[in-house]
């Protein structure tokens, strides 16, 4: 035990684990960046999509060299929200090469095709492709097309990252239309895994993930031992409530989101370790009275920064 | 020059494609060379930087060879991720900041010439446009020996309009043989390139310069990097005096200028003369920089009596009319 009055304020680590559903889910982007596949690729909400796509991103080597040489081999952009012009995707791809200034959209277009071959973009990742409209795909089929086309002649990847419901892919049913933009699309797919759905994580993954928090939360609990409720932990986090789907997986955001509440409320109890009340009353929280209405009357301490670990 | 990575916040605020200055390098060309390597039409990147600081029109057309105060580099610097200060050494502000002693120069006591100025092979090897071709009668590359081009010949093919009116025509046709002038930005044209005909600057004629003409543009160099490395408002007036110690030797009040003019020499104070006009002048007269390095500076004195001193300058800005004295201000100041 520590004496209160000299303790900090517990601090959430936010760091990137390379976790299972990361190696699965990464691991298909880069079959698709190195045989310049196309792919749509689901995954559950909150599994951990945008951050492997960031981290994958940031691996790339992607940098702009004071020579004049700009390399940007992965492209990763968000779709547009609530807008069906293309011109929205198209901006978007060029905020991905920085800062470029206002021209015509026309103009913009033909700019963005020389763009990406002169910055040798291999891959193109568009995250919460779901919200993609058929504008934006026929954009996308026009802009790799122009690239595959002379003088440039690059082929590219596509990989249309969604989220999912279920065993559910989009677009799946949209591709298999009779329309000739979706043939042309369907041709264009990767053979073997046009469609790919990367699940979250068994009880045994969830038991490396708990050992990777014990070393990050070190500093905090001494004597801090998570995996020894992996099997309460994953019961609670395969609940219907957190698993809608019932796919009898956990989602990297469920299961960081119990630990950092559970560590937080063993923090505030001064204890170095989490136990069984401890976990049950989060799990209580985020299962039976997740959608409870909460009276706030009281002003909330601030949280310090989360800590920035240096790789 | 570090590389900005995907992980580095500037990526968002670097434009797409970074060039950075180079050793000599006059800052219209890190604009055209940022808009070819962008892909971009010439004069975006000028546009855009004036579109930002909300420049007006005159400042917009002001030279960069001596950019106006309300052109602040800063924005450029972070579009590409190099020093506001690289920047600046691509002008010569401040070079004629500290030969002027004044943070902002004016552009006339630059008197830089019209039109801009390259040399093709400079252009063909590294996309170069240096700033010394901006200084006045530089007419030649010191590195490839050719003369400096700014006019291309395309218009001569043309048949210029007929007017009907014979005076016109004659000056239709007089400006159709001059050749097209050369514009540093040409909205919806290729950088480096002739606006009227597409011409790349690197594929205009090359054409030997003189050695006479060369062995000139020595002396001047000369005289400008003296001025440009070792210069202050005192090295000007020493300059002046040589000239005018010069001119009373040789018992003349004209000399022949660079263009083989007879002219009168007059100067005002150094603070108001004309850089270009001096080294004009200091080279017609054959002069050399050694001849003002090898001076001491003459040491002001004042009598015990009065608060006046006599100033060993001819011409002193202080000095009362018809006085050899002249106030202490210049002590005071």
């Amino acid at each position: 035990m520590t004496n209160p009055s000299h303790r900090s304020p517990f601090a959430t680590q936010k760091v990137f684990l390379e976790t299972a559903f990361e190696q699965r889910f990464q691991g298909i982007l880069r079959h698709a960046w190195h045989n310049r596949s196309w792919h749509v690729i689901a995954a559950l909400p909150g599994s951990g999509k945008s951050l492997g796509i960031l981290d994958l991103v940031l691996r790339s080597g992607a940098r702009k060299e004071a020579t004049g040489t700009t390399l940007l081999p992965v492209m990763a952009i968000r779709s547009p929200k609530n807008t069906t012009r293309e011109q929205a995707l198209g901006v978007a791809l060029c905020a991905a090469f920085g800062n470029v200034p206002s021209m015509d959209w026309q103009v913009r277009r033909t700019w963005l095709v020389k763009a990406m071959a002169s910055a040798q973009v291999e891959c193109i990742i568009i995250d919460d492709a779901q919200d993609l409209t058929l504008p934006h795909l026929a954009f996308l089929k026009e802009l790799t097309d122009n690239l595959a086309a002379l003088p440039y002649q690059r082929r590219v990847s596509l990989c249309l990252v969604a989220a999912t419901i279920g065993d559910l892919v989009p677009f799946k049913e949209t591709f298999a239309g009779p329309e000739m933009l979706w043939r042309q699309f369907r041709r264009r797919m990767d053979a073997e895994r046009p469609y790919c759905v990367i699940l979250g994580h068994t009880e045994e993954e969830i038991r490396h993930i708990l050992t990777t928090f014990e070393g990050i939360y070190r500093d905090q609990f001494p004597d801090l031992r998570l995996r020894r409720w992996i099997k309460p932990i994953f019961t609670w986090l395969t609940h219907p409530t957190l698993d809608p789907d019932a796919t009898g997986r956990v989602t990297m955001d469920a299961l960081t989101r119990f630990v950092t509440a559970a560590l937080r409320r063993a923090y505030d109890q001064e204890a170095t370790d989490v136990n069984e009340t401890i976990l049950e009353a989060t799990a209580e929280l985020m299962i039976l009275r997740r959608d409870e209405v909460v009276a706030i009357d009281e002003v909330l301490e601030e949280e310090p920064a989360p800590a920035q670990e240096e790789e | 020059m570090d590389a900005v990575h995907i992980a580095d916040p500037a990526w968002e605020t670097t434009f797409p494609h970074r060039v950075a200055p180079r050793p000599e390098e006059w800052l219209a060309g890190i604009f055209l060379r940022c808009d070819e390597v962008n892909g971009w039409d010439s004069g975006t990147t000028m546009k855009t930087l004036v579109r930002t600081l909300h420049l007006d029109k005159t400042a917009r057309s002001m030279s960069l060879v001596l950019p106006p105060a309300s052109m602040d580099l800063r924005p450029l610097a972070g579009w590409l991720a190099v020093s506001e200060q690289s920047l600046l050494a691509t002008t010569y502000h401040a070079e004629l900041s500290r030969l002027y002693e004044t943070p902002h120069p004016h552009a006339q006591l630059f008197s830089a010439g019209m039109g801009s100025p390259f040399c093709p092979a400079c252009v063909a090897e590294e996309r170069m446009l240096r700033r010394s071709f901006l200084l006045p009668h530089v007419r030649c590359c010191p590195r490839h020996h050719l003369r400096l081009q700014g006019v291309c010949v395309c218009s001569k093919s043309l048949s210029p309009p007929k007017t009907g009116f014979s005076v016109l025509d004659t000056l239709a046709k007089v400006s159709y043989e001059a050749g097209v002038i050369q514009r540093l930005f040409s909205p919806g044209k290729r950088p480096f390139t002739c606006h009227a005909c597409g011409l790349d600057w690197a594929r205009f004629p090359r054409v030997e310069a003189d050695p006479k003409l060369l062995v000139r543009e020595q002396a001047i160099l000369a005289w400008y990097d003296f001025f440009f490395s070792k210069g202050t408002l005192h090295a000007l007036n020493q300059a002046l005096q040589i000239v005018r110690r010069t001119l009373e030797q040789r018992q003349s009040k004209s000399i022949k200028l660079l263009n083989g003019r007879l002219s009168r020499v007059t100067f005002s104070t150094a603070e108001k003369t004309s850089l270009g006009r001096l080294v004009e002048v200091l080279v017609s007269l054959q002069l050399s920089p050694d001849m003002i390095e090898a001076e001491e500076p003459a040491v002001v004195w004042r009598s015990m009596n009065r608060q006046v001193f006599y100033c060993p300058m001819p011409a002193c800005p202080h000095m009362r009319p018809n006085s050899i004295a002249c106030e202490a201000r210049r002590n005071e100041q």
